[in-house]
């Protein structure tokens, strides 16, 4: 079971009653995994506080309009009529324009075919599906968010989203990461992609269907260009549901998913030469992890190693299990499979003996040493693979690129690389590498940011397009004198705090109030712990009133200072400041033996300036007694 | 239809209802906006995120109700039918409906508009409840649904029934979009 396998049966079963076997399977991964159980808390936390939302009282209106007489006076109709009418044709013209630039051909559509439970050829029906995706002439609404980068011949292609409503986003980038052009992938598309990757003759995309009249499944669409998409219309697509990224390279692609059964569901491999016929091998143990090298696929079994590979895209063959089981990311590179394995080092398997031994060896071990890195992203072009790391005991960023896979450089790179923090997402072209950092304003207000390197050592911020940089703060309006509820008001933000009123006392006077339900664990560990604390919790809130639904400001204590929490209820006087000194030192860090990125530095310690740090508590009423 | 997931509220709401039945008076609508008008317009206001379209459909769903009752057809179980018309009606049709409403609003407003901010935008800009409202907002309206509905109570078979899904295409959904909230919920805490 894979690390995203856990999370989504844990997801699961905050609604649904999993198997035994789904149970069993999970408690043991869990049992073994603590950044999963970090994760799995935090689903339950938050569907804690989706239940605990309050009811909201519809206005008086809306219980005149459902009283109101069914009969209206004609004249009234009329105008409803009208205004609804026109409404509606403004609808129709707006969907009918939508229609229109989507360029999309819809052909008969087949019934899902039956699902096979061995390996097994999927023809592709000759019906094609075609959408065009344009340039964006409008500015894209609220800033965007990239789920993935691949390279292309010229450059990178990027999907994501942007825009509350979820818009579908796909992005052209120039051979240097410089420039990028946006394309309206929505239109196209109808709702975001899950995964992109380019192959032997262009790029495959798939993008997660469903709704009320559909049963989920998953949409295939081939590319030569980026630009011309044409759907891979195959029944059987409807019945697959993609659970990792599709990976690809100049043999094909391959992708892991899930196969939907009545009632159940395999995971499974489908892989494919060109994109459009397809085969599938059942997985009967699990969830692992794809690379596409020169010659073939090969997949590597999260739970016990095991390696198969595919050279023909039908039939898949049994190689040389590697040595450790657990979480790897895979390169393929210079006819070799390279294998990077938190906390356990870097394994190197030879592919190009053909069906012979891979001949596994460990070329840079991380067992049992004081080597202190975690990994964070892979990626590798034409003779040479780069990996992200960081390093826990200097706190920064390390790049380690090798030409062949067998040795490794390790160059620790300075504290600003990446605007701070250690991406999870990077990618090489020909010429450049590119990683999702971010960028940062100077009170630590943050958006992903393109950073790009043609060593894989020296990395720059890329230039603009719809990547923006981060824009300077806006100077906030500052009261002179801050009571209780300007400081909890939602119109004065908390980045405002520290601006405003810097490190001076601030006197405060209200209702304490305690955490009601808060716990839970993250993959993260901050440090100080009593200031950085990822899940965002404090030591105690204090409020204008006693209402535990009232706005209220969290208060930090620092446990030199040697002040005690107040029991919810009591009425207070609160002496505390912004910009705690401690701030300066905050960290959110990863486990060791977890790949997984950095949080950016300046955005965790501006997130430690805007906490309010108590030097002084004075009880002037004491809470009642509970009941 | 499964019973609503909060037993000693659905006792109560099953007896007073039975009693009810027969009535064809507007009594039953009534005692069912007093009891959930609140609960289902909060629903509808996170599902839609629009505030006159929010209450429009909120009083919609009643009218449905009132219908059926003078029809003679009051449901059994109000609490799951009002939700489950109150999202059909919100998902379904939603985009259609809204386009309409948001037009026939722009009249209504001026005779609605409050001056102070209303309590449910109150509610809203909570800072605690900020961050949770913004991350639903970047779900389809399909997942803000389904999760909505579990927030209220109702187990993943129920939703599947309440929305019209199957089994399995509810599980996937929910999972995805319990999923795809926690990772919203953590980038918004590091900008």
């Amino acid at each position: 079971m894979t690390h995203d396998d856990a999370l989504d049966l844990s997801a699961i079963a905050i609604d649904f009653t999993l198997s035994p076997a789904e149970r069993a399977s999970l408690d043991r991964h869990l049992a073994t995994c603590s950044s999963c159980r970090a994760e799995a808390a935090a689903l339950r936390a938050t569907a804690v506080r989706l239940s605990n939302l309050r009811p909201i009282e519809p206005p008086e209106w809306v219980w005149e309009k459902v009283m109101r007489p069914r009969r209206r006076p004609l004249a009234l109709s009329l105008v409803a009529a009208t205004l609804l009418l026109a409404a509606l044709v403004g609808a129709a013209i707006v969907v009918g324009a939508l229609l229109q630039d989507r360029a999309i051909v819809i052909g008969p559509t087949s019934p899902p075919g039956p699902v096979p439970s061995a390996t097994q050829e999927l023809q592709a029906s000759p019906t094609p599906v075609t959408a065009v995706l344009r340039e964006r002439t409008s500015d894209i609404a609220g800033e965007p968010s990239i789920f993935e980068v691949i390279a292309t011949p010229d450059g990178f292609l990027a999907h994501g989203w942007f825009d509350g409503p979820a818009q579908a986003l796909m992005l052209r980038g120039g051979p240097d990461g410089a420039s990028w052009q946006a394309l309206d992938a929505q239109a196209a598309f109808g709702s975001p992609l899950e995964s992109l990757a380019a192959g032997p003759n262009g790029y495959l995309a798939v993008r997660g269907i469903g709704g009320p009249s559909e049963d989920g499944g998953t949409e295939a669409w081939l590319s030569s260009d980026g630009r011309t998409w044409e759907r891979v219309d195959q029944p059987a697509w409807a019945s697959f549901e993609v659970s990792a990224p599709v990976v690809g390279g100049p043999w094909g692609y391959a992708v892991e998913g899930l196969l939907r059964r009545a009632g159940d569901s395999v995971p499974a491999v489908w892989a494919s030469r060109d994109g459009r016929s397809w085969s599938q091998m059942p997985l009967a143990e699990g969830n692992g992890y794809l690379v596409v090298h020169d010659a073939g696929a090969v997949h590597v079994e999260h739970d016990t190693g095991r390696v198969r590979e595919t050279r023909d895209g039908r039939s898949w063959t049994e190689r040389t299990s590697l040595p450790i089981a657990g979480a790897v990311r895979l390169i393929a590179l210079a006819g070799r499979l390279v294998a990077v394995a938190p906390a356990q080092g870097i394994f190197v398997g030879d592919v190009s003996a053909g069906a012979g031994d891979l001949q596994w060896q460990l070329v840079h071990d991380l067992r049992g040493t004081s080597d202190s890195l975690t990994f964070a992203a892979v990626a590798s072009r034409t003779n040479q693979a780069l990996i992200l790391a960081y390093d826990l005991g200097l706190k920064l960023p390390v790049a380690m690129t090798s030409s062949e896979g067998l040795v490794w450089a390790e160059s620790t790179l300075g504290s600003s690389a990446f605007g701070g923090g250690v991406p999870d997402r990077v990618v090489g072209s020909a010429n450049t590498f590119l990683a999702l950092g971010w960028d940062t304003n100077e009170i630590g207000e943050t958006r992903d940011r393109a950073w790009v390197s043609a060593d894989g050592i020296s990395w720059a911020r890329a230039g603009a397009g719809p990547l923006l940089p981060m824009p300077p703060a806006t100077t906030p309006s500052c009261p002179t004198d801050p009571s209780l509820e300007d400081l909890v008001s939602p119109t004065f933000p908390a980045s405002a705090s520290p601006v405003c009123f810097g490190d001076r006392p601030i006197t405060l006077r209200g209702f304490a109030h305690g955490c009601g339900g808060c716990g839970g664990v993250t993959g993260m560990t901050g440090t100080p712990a009593w200031l950085a604390d990822p899940l965002g919790y404090f030591d105690f809130w204090i409020g204008p009133t006693a209402d535990p639904e009232s706005l209220r400001l969290g208060v930090e204590i620092d446990p030199a200072s040697g002040l005690e929490t107040p029991a919810p209820g009591a009425f207070l006087e609160v002496t505390g400041h912004f910009s705690d000194p401690a701030s300066a030192d905050c960290r959110w860090e990863p486990f060791a033996g977890e790949f997984a990125y950095v949080p950016p530095v300046p955005a965790v310690q501006a997130g430690c300036r805007q906490r309010f740090v108590a030097s002084s508590i004075r009880v002037i009423t004491a809470a009642p007694p509970a009941t | 239809m499964h019973e609503d997931a909060k037993p000693a509220h659905d006792a109560h709401e099953v007896a007073v209802d039975r009693a009810r039945l027969g009535s064809r008076s507007g009594v039953v609508t009534a005692e069912a906006y007093e009891r959930h008008a609140a609960e289902l317009h909060g629903f509808l206001r996170r599902l839609v995120r629009d505030q006159e379209v929010a209450a429009d459909l909120t009083a919609e769903t009643f009218m449905k109700l009132l219908v059926e009752e003078h029809a003679g057809r009051a449901p059994e179980l109000l609490r799951p039918w009002l939700f489950r018309v109150a999202s059909n009606l919100a998902t379904s049709r939603g985009r259609r409906v809204q386009v309409a409403l948001k037009a026939a609003g722009i009249l209504r407003g001026r005779q609605h508009e409050a001056s102070a901010p209303s309590p449910e935008h109150e509610v809203l800009g909570r800072e605690r409840d900020r961050d949770l409202h913004e991350a639903l907002g970047h779900l389809g309206v399909d997942a803000r649904a389904a999760l909505l509905l579990a927030a209220q109570g109702y187990d993943g078979v129920a939703i599947a029934e309440l929305t019209g899904r199957s089994h399995t295409a509810t599980r996937a959904l929910l999972f995805r979009a319990r999923r795809r909230l926690r990772a919203t919920l953590r980038e918004q805490a590091f900008e």
